[in-house]
C-alpha cells in the first residue's frame, strides 16, 4: 500500500482486511491440496476433514464481509482505498467458492474409494493440480504486492489449465466408451475435474480483482472459449 | 471422433470509466490564471474549463487558492487592493476583465454565496429583496414576495422564518444565516452560481436541502462549489478540480476522480493520506 493515512486506525482496518483474505487463499489452497491427496492416495479419513474445514472459509468470507461493510459506513472509502475494499468483497467469495469445489472434490473422493480406476488418472490429476495451485499462490503473491503484472501472468497460466482439463475430459471419455461399467466413477472423475478447472477460474478472477485495484481499469477477456471441452463431440 | 475449436484468449486492458473528462460545452473558461496578493503567488496558470449546468467542485488543502480562484470568476479579488489577477477568464465567450464590462452585470450573472455567512444587517426580508430590487427583478409588491418566498424556501429556511421576515438578518443561527444568504444569491437568478463552503455550518437535514437544491439549480444554472468534505464533492458535483499550493493538479469527471484518480497528489489527498 502506498503512503499511510493520516487515521491509523484507517490504515489498521485495511490491513486486517488484507491478512484476512491472505489467510483465506492459504486455507483455500490447502484444503485444495489435500483434498487431491485424499483422492490419489484414497484417504478417506483427510476427505472428511476437508469437508469438515470448509466451514472456517466460510466463516472468513462473513467476516471480511462485515468489516468491509463496517469501512463503508465508517469512512467512505475513495479511490484506491475503495478499489481495494471492493476488491476484497470479491476476492473473498472467490475463495470461499475454491474452498466449495475443493470440498466437493472431496465429497466425491470419499464416494469414489469405494470404486477402482481412479489410480489412473493419478499423474494428470496432480499435474492439473500443480498448476492450479500455482495460479492461487501467484495471485495471492500479487494481491500482497499489488502486482499488476503479476496478476497478468496468472491469467496467461489459465489457458493451460483449460488444455489439460480437456484432454483429461478426453482421456475420461475414451475410459467410458471402453467399458461402460466404469462410467458412474468416472462421472465423478469428471466432475472433479471440472472442479479442479473452475479453480483456475476463480484464480483468474482475483487475478482481475487485483489489476483492477491497481491500476483502476479492467482486463477485459475472451473468456467464452477458453474451455475447449465445451466443443468436444463424440460420434 | 473428438473434435475441439481453435480458441484464443485475448488479453487488453479497457477504462470502464474513460469516458473524456469535460465533454460538456463551458460556460466559462479559464486560461493561464495566476493571481498574487501583495507579490506572494497564490494561483500558478491554472487551465480550467467550468461546464454549463454542470457543477463543477474545487477541492484542495486550506490556503491552496480555492477562494482565490472562485473570487476570479466574478471579479471580486477587484476589491482587494493587493491582488493582482492575470491570465484570460471569459463568460460565454467574452472576456470578463475586459475594459467594457459592467462589474455589477457580472455579478448579477455571476452570483456567490461566501465562505463565511455575511448577512446584511437588515431584516430577513430585505437581505432576500435587496438583490431582486437594485435590478428590477420584480414589478410589483406582490411579485418581490413571491422572490422572496421561493428563495427562502429553495434555501430551505422558510418554514424556519416565515413568522418573523420583518427579524434581523443576523438575528439567525449560524447555519440558519448560511442559507439566508444562498437565498440572497439564487434570488437574482444568476447564470452562474459560485459557493464557498455552503454547508461548512450545516446540520445533515440542511446540507441534505442544499445539495438537494444544487441538483435542481444546475438545470438552469451553472454552480461552481468548493468544499471541504470529499464526500460532499462526490454527491454533488459533475466534475471535481483539484488544487494543491496554487497549482491546478487534476481535473475531471467526479465518478473518476474518486473512484481511479491519476495524479497521486490527488490520491493522497482525497483517501486523507500524507501527501
Ligand atoms: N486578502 C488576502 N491577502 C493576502 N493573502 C491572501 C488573501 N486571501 C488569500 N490569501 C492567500 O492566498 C492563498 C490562498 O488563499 P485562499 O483563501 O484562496 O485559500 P483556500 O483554498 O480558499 O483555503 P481555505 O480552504 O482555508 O478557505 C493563501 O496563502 C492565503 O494566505
Ligand atoms: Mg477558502
Amino acid at each position: 500500500m502506498p503512503k499511510e493515512h493520516i487515521v491509523q486506525a484507517y490504515d489498521a482496518e485495511l490491513g486486517n482486511l488484507e491478512k484476512m483474505i491472505v489467510e483465506m487463499g492459504e486455507r483455500a489452497r490447502l484444503q485444495l491440496d489435500q483434498s487431491i491427496t485424499s483422492l490419489v492416495e484414497h484417504d478417506v479419513a483427510l476427505a472428511r476433514t476437508v469437508v469438515a474445514d470448509d466451514i472456517f472459509i466460510d466463516q472468513l468470507e462473513l467476516e471480511v464481509a462485515t468489516r468491509a461493510t463496517q469501512i463503508f459506513a465508517l469512512r467512505q472509502p475513495v479511490a484506491d482505498d475503495l478499489r481495494s475494499i471492493v476488491a476484497a468483497l470479491k476476492i473473498s467469495s472467490d475463495l470461499e467458492r475454491i474452498g466449495d469445489h475443493a470440498k466437493n472434490i472431496s465429497k466425491r473422493t470419499i464416494t469414489l474409494t469405494k470404486m477402482p480406476l481412479v489410480s489412473e488418472f493419478g499423474n494428470s490429476l496432480r499435474r492439473i493440480h500443480a498448476l492450479v495451485d500455482n495460479m492461487i499462490h501467484d495471485v495471492l503473491e500479487a494481491y500482497r504486492g499489488r502486482d499488476a503484472k503479476k496478476a497478468l501472468a496468472v491469467l496467461a497460466q489459465d489457458t493451460e489449465v483449460d488444455k489439460i482439463y480437456t484432454s483429461l475430459f478426453r482421456e475420461i471419455l475414451t475410459y467410458m466408451m471402453e467399458d461402460p461399467k466404469n462410467i458412474t466413477a468416472l462421472t465423478h472423475l469428471l466432475f472433479i475435474a471440472k472442479n479442479i478447472e473452475r479453480i483456475g477460474d476463480h484464480a483468474t478472477n482475483i487475478a482481475e480483482q487485483v489489476y483492477y485495484v491497481k491500476t483502476g481499469h479492467y482486463i477485459e477477456r475472451d473468456r467464452e472459449k477458453a474451455d475447449q471441452a465445451i466443443s468436444i463431440i463424440i460420434e | 471422433m473428438v473434435e475441439i475449436m481453435d480458441t484464443y484468449i485475448e488479453i487488453k486492458s479497457v477504462n470502464v470509466m474513460a469516458t473524456t473528462d469535460n465533454p460538456t460545452p463551458p460556460k466559462m473558461t479559464t486560461k493561464n490564471v495566476s493571481v498574487s496578493y501583495d507579490n506572494n503567488r497564490a494561483l500558478k496558470n491554472v487551465h480550467l474549463n467550468i461546464a454549463e449546468n454542470r457543477v463543477t467542485a474545487l477541492i484542495g488543502p486550506s490556503g491552496c487558492g480555492k477562494t482565490t480562484y472562485l473570487r476570479c470568476l466574478n471579479r471580486m479579488n477587484d476589491l482587494i487592493a493587493t491582488c493582482k489577477v492575470e491570465g484570460e477568464i471569459k463568460l460565454g465567450g467574452h472576456d470578463i476583465y475586459a475594459r467594457d464590462v459592467d462589474v455589477e452585470v457580472l455579478r448579477r450573472r455571476i452570483g456567490m454565496v461566501f465562505q463565511k455567512a455575511n448577512p446584511f444587517p437588515k431584516s430577513i426580508f430585505d437581505n432576500v429583496a435587496y438583490g431582486p430590487r437594485i435590478h428590477g427583478l420584480a414589478n410589483s409588491k406582490e411579485e418581490l414576495d413571491a422572490i422572496v418566498q421561493k428563495s427562502l424556501r429553495r434555501a430551505g429556511l422558510l418554514d424556519e422564518v416565515e413568522n418573523r421576515l420583518n427579524a434581523s438578518g443576523t438575528s439567525l443561527s449560524g447555519g440558519q444565516q448560511q442559507r439566508l444568504c444562498i437565498a440572497r444569491a439564487i434570488a437574482i437568478e444568476p447564470e452562474v452560481i459560485l459557493m464557498d463552503e455552503p454547508c461548512s455550518a450545516l446540520d445533515p437535514i440542511a446540507t441534505a436541502k442544499i445539495e438537494e437544491l444544487i441538483n435542481e439549480l444546475k438545470e438552469r444554472y451553472t454552480i461552481v462549489i468548493v468544499t471541504h468534505s470529499m464526500q460532499q464533492a462526490a454527491r454533488v458535483s459533475d466534475y471535481t478540480a483539484y488544487f494543491h499550493l496554487g497549482e491546478l493538479v487534476e481535473q475531471g469527471e467526479t465518478n473518476r476522480i474518486f473512484t481511479a484518480p491519476k495524479n497521486s497528489k490527488t490520491e493522497a489527498y482525497i483517501t486523507g493520506r500524507i501527501g
